[in-house]
């Protein structure tokens, strides 16, 4: 067995809010985030807005700032625990082995430097390479991102490239130093869908060929489905549910993914209601009101006394819970092993997968 | 932002606050002025020559404690002091608001409108601004003469164009904004939604602009009034003051100068401790 | 007999009709509103868009950003101004019209906006802003303004107690409802849907879907339904305008498109929607 190229474990991170009257108060915005990624795996972090996915991200990168702080946990990468690290240390990994792109390319390019100077920067950073090489190696990488013209490209100025350009230059300028991990959070989101299919598959393909991890933050399941080879739903700061793309997709177990999935109009017979998840995400609460029953229990269908009471434990025991053969599910979840819930009342599905029910 | 969002976003500085709490000190000192001071400054049969230039501490003549000491003219500082703390702000709120309307007006008219209008309007405050303020009202003040009311007018002559900018800028902005689109689409009348749409979405800005405004205009009225062509002598403001004990400052009566001084500058400094805090909670890009 | 001839002119004329309208950069954009009419426009281009929306009809229109729907929906919604072809309402040129007649046309039409932070006067509680408009037409008198926005605010899933709040005060999903609310109020005919739920999260935007669906039925409002989500457009619309660089360039019944689109554009914007394999 290979240790994962990143462990993140029981991570607990808050914000604190001031308050006059009241002090100030830790939210908890992330609960007992656990999960891991192999290497040149793909990893689809998925949730709605405020649910914790980009802060997930951020943690991982060390770009945490207050009044954010993680409270618990470790995150090891290759080993190390990233947040034992001091900033020099981070920063040599980021960039190099750990590399990042956001929604806005503004974030990653400098809009008064050469798309050239900004590459060759990237690369020098890390590694001693001479200019000329360092710009052979950008000019390849621009290229195998589908841009036309990677010399012309690398003499412009990122306002003169439309925006699914500046993306790929920020994807490119990730991917130069042939990363062991890829954080991607939402960068095809403010683009349209048929230059959001192409970046997608060169992602896909560059990362498999590179044996880069990657992370794909997104909201759109859909999108997920076409990339990743796991996903990790998030709901209200947690994990609500992971495992691989097609078993979660296929069979999500935990309720929220399932209304996730239903929700979208895709599939369903137009003009009809589509089935929807009442009433909305909850605000991060206080810290000291954490944990004080399942998040999603208001929302929830088949929620019980016991969600509104105790909070289901996270994935990782869940399912060695099932393992102890105390649960009606375990023999249907033996044979899908990865695929973890956070749920006192997870979904199960009978043999032929057409029917659902629900665990007493 | 409601009122008590305002209140809380004040409380979570403690400079803010404070700025907050001398503010409101000076202004309730100012507005009880007549109550308070143990002298009427402005009413010269008080007055008397004998008293003048006793230090801090010296009863005077009828027996009256001098707390901040006297003027030349006999004056009770601390009277002085409350009734020119008074006009100062009386002179700066005024031409502040008096300002404020004319610019508000300007503005919004001249986004709303745009072409001649609006170039016409802003290229009259672009060369307004060019000119130094003190050098305007100095003109100004040379043409008209002395008197509180001149200048006033020659403040809210030196002031307007702020206004006009900062709302047009925003005004610009605003309608641009899909609330408009909406009202529009609503069929409301123009007029209907310049002013119950467009105008209060563009006040935030103009609020901060004012607050600070107002210090600067206290503070230009004080140098008017320090070069002797702003207020009569007989009702004297904080810059007149000041200027009244700058001849004997050499000589040891510190006393006549430094006390309006420090009065000015707490004056000044709260409101611009005030203005910045308003700016950091009304501008959402500084939140 | 004239009356009558115009009366059977005005029933079989299509809702709403759009005759070869134009409007480019740099156009003089003679906003329909006099005291902004003098800006440039800037906006992506609409070149001699033609459409016809019938009572009842919902129409989709679909593209990607910059190719112009939106300039096209506030065309058909009578905002911007084209500056050639012709917007017929009921057959007729809404500005041949007297001025009552004219004001109802405009009430008829109302957009229903993608940001619905930005569309919703943030200095408005919830009863002026969906109130304001049908006392100030005099379609309800102001002693029953409270009453008529509580109705409104039930109707789109919003509750009474939310009368007194600002926008600023509701979630994403609830101010979209808001946003509905606020156009129901005048009683219109056509909703004009300017990707109204494009910003909101998976799970809210079924229930505003919901809500539009339910709401299309009870009232036999049509829609022009706006947007570049093409499952979404799907699900609402009877029929479906592909748009790309300001030109209609395919139109025809949803299914009929989405199952055979002729366009190589409409075809490569088919293929490039994420698809969830689904049981």
């Amino acid at each position: 067995m290979n240790a994962p190229l990143l462990q993140v474990e029981q991570l607990d991170c808050v914000v604190r809010q001031a308050g006059v009257l009241t002090g100030d108060a830790d939210l908890a915005v992330l609960q007992q985030l656990d999960f891991s990624l192999q290497r040149g795996r793909i990893l689809g972090l998925v949730g709605e807005s405020g649910c914790g996915k980009s802060m997930t991200g951020n943690a991982i990168l060390g770009l945490l700032e207050p009044p954010a702080r993680i409270v618990r946990g470790r995150i090891l990468f290759d080993g190390v625990d990233l947040l034992q690290q001091d900033e020099a240390a981070l920063r040599g990994l980021r960039g190099d082995r750990i590399a990042m792109v956001f929604q806005d390319p503004m974030m990653t390019l400098n809009p008064v430097l050469r798309i050239d100077t900004q590459m060759i920067e990237a690369i020098q950073a890390h590694h001693p390479l001479p200019r000329k090489q360092a710009l052979a190696r950008a000019a390849t990488a621009l290229a195998q991102l589908g841009l036309h013209d990677p010399q012309q490209r690398l003499r412009e100025y990122p306002h003169q490239l439309s925006g699914g350009m500046r993306q790929r230059v920020a994807i490119a300028i990730a991917l130069l130093n042939q990363p062991a991990l890829l954080i991607a959070d939402e960068p095809t989101t403010a683009l349209d869908v048929t230059t959001q299919r192409q970046i997608v598959q060169q992602v896909q393909a560059l990362c498999r060929e590179q044996g880069s991890a990657l992370i794909w933050i997104s909201h759109d399941l859909a999108l997920v489905s076409s990339l990743a080879d796991e996903i990790c739903v998030m709901y209200a700061g947690r994990i609500v549910e992971r495992g691989p793309v097609q078993a979660v997709l296929q069979q999500p177990r935990h309720p929220y993914t399932r209304g996730l999935i239903d929700a979208a109009p895709a599939g369903h017979v137009p003009g009809q209601p589509l089935p929807q998840i009442p009433g909305n995400v909850p605000l991060p609460p206080p810290l000291s009101q954490a944990g004080r029953g399942c998040a999603f229990a208001p929302r929830c269908g088949y929620a019980s006394a016991r969600c509104g009471e105790t909070e289901p434990a996270p994935p990782e025991q869940a399912v060695s819970a099932t393992h102890r053969a105390t649960h009606p599910a375990t023999h249907h979840a033996t044979h899908r092993a990865t695929q973890r819930v956070r749920c006192h009342h997870p979904l199960v599905y009978s043999a032929d997968g057409a029917t659902e029910a629900i665990t007493p | 932002m409601s009122a008590r969002e305002l209140l809380r976003g004040f409380q979570r500085s403690h400079l803010a606050m404070a700025g907050l709490s001398l503010l409101a000190l000076l202004l309730l000192l100012a507005l009880a002025a007549g109550v308070i001071a143990p002298q009427n400054p402005y009413d010269l049969a008080q007055l008397d020559i004998t008293d003048g230039r006793l230090p801090p501490g010296e009863r005077l003549g009828s027996g009256a404690l001098a707390l901040l000491g006297t003027d030349d003219q006999g004056r009770d500082m601390l009277s002085a002091i409350l009734y020119g703390l008074r006009i100062s702000l009386l002179i700066g709120t005024g031409s502040t608001l008096l300002a404020l309307a004319i610019g508000l007006t300007l503005g919004i008219t001249a986004a709303w409108h745009g072409g001649w209008i609006d170039a016409l309007i802003m290229r009259v405050a672009d060369i307004q601004l060019s000119f130094p303020a003190i050098l305007i009202a100095l003109v100004l003040l040379a043409v008209f003469g002395q008197g509180s009311d001149k200048i006033l007018l020659a403040l809210v002559a030196v002031q307007w164009a702020y206004y006009a900018r900062t709302v047009r800028a925003t005004a610009l902005v605003e309608r641009g904004r899909e609330y408009i689109e909406a009202a529009r689409c609503l069929a409301l009348p123009g007029w209907r939604i310049l002013l119950w749409h467009l105008l209060p979405n563009c006040l935030p800005p103009l609020i901060v602009v004012a607050t600070v405004q107002v210090a600067s205009a206290i503070a230009l009225e004080a140098t008017l009034s320090f070069l002797g062509l702003g207020l009569p002598i007989t009702e004297p403001s904080l810059g007149l003051l000041i200027a009244n004990g700058f001849s004997y400052l050499l000589s040891g009566k510190y006393w006549i100068s430094l006390f309006p001084g420090l009065a000015l500058l707490l004056l000044i400094v709260s409101l611009n401790l005030v203005g910045d805090r308003l700016r950091d909670l009304l501008d959402p890009r500084l939140q | 007999m004239t009356a009558a001839a115009n009366q059977n002119h005005s029933i079989s004329a299509p809702l709403l009709q759009l005759q070869e309208v134009s409007l480019r950069y740099g156009d003089k954009s003679k906003i329909s509103f006099k005291s902004i009419g003098y800006d440039k426009y800037s906006g992506p281009a609409v070149d001699q868009v033609s459409l016809q929306l019938a009572a009842g009809e919902t129409l989709g229109l679909v593209g990607e950003s910059g190719c112009g729907k939106s300039t096209l929906g506030r065309i058909a919604a009578g905002l911007l101004l084209p500056d050639s072809g012709q917007r017929l309402w009921c057959g007729e040129d809404v500005r041949q019209l007297d001025a009552a007649a004219q004001r109802r046309a405009r009430l008829d039409v109302q957009l229903i906006f993608q940001n619905s932070h930005a569309a919703l006067n943030p200095r408005l509680r919830s009863e002026q802003l969906i109130g304001e408009a049908p006392v100030v037409h005099g379609l309800i008198r102001a002693s029953e303004r409270r009453d008529w926005v509580i109705q409104l605010l039930q109707r789109v899933g919003l509750d009474a107690s939310h009368i007194d709040r600002y926008p600023h005060q509701f979630s994403g999903g609830q101010r979209a409802r808001l946003g509905i609310a606020r156009a129901l109020a005048v009683q219109p005919r056509l909703l004009i849907c300017d990707e109204a739920v494009a910003a909101l999260d998976v799970s809210v935007q079924a229930q505003v879907i919901n809500l539009l669906l339910s709401l299309r039925a009870e009232f036999g409002l049509s829609m022009l339904f706006i947007s570049h989500d093409l499952d979404v457009v799907r699900h609402l619309s009877d029929r479906v305008l592909v748009m790309h660089a300001g030109q209609i360039v395919e139109s025809g019944a949803t299914e009929s498109v989405y199952h055979q689109p002729q366009h190589a554009y409409t075809r490569s914007l088919l293929e490039s929607i994420p698809r969830l394999a689904r049981i």
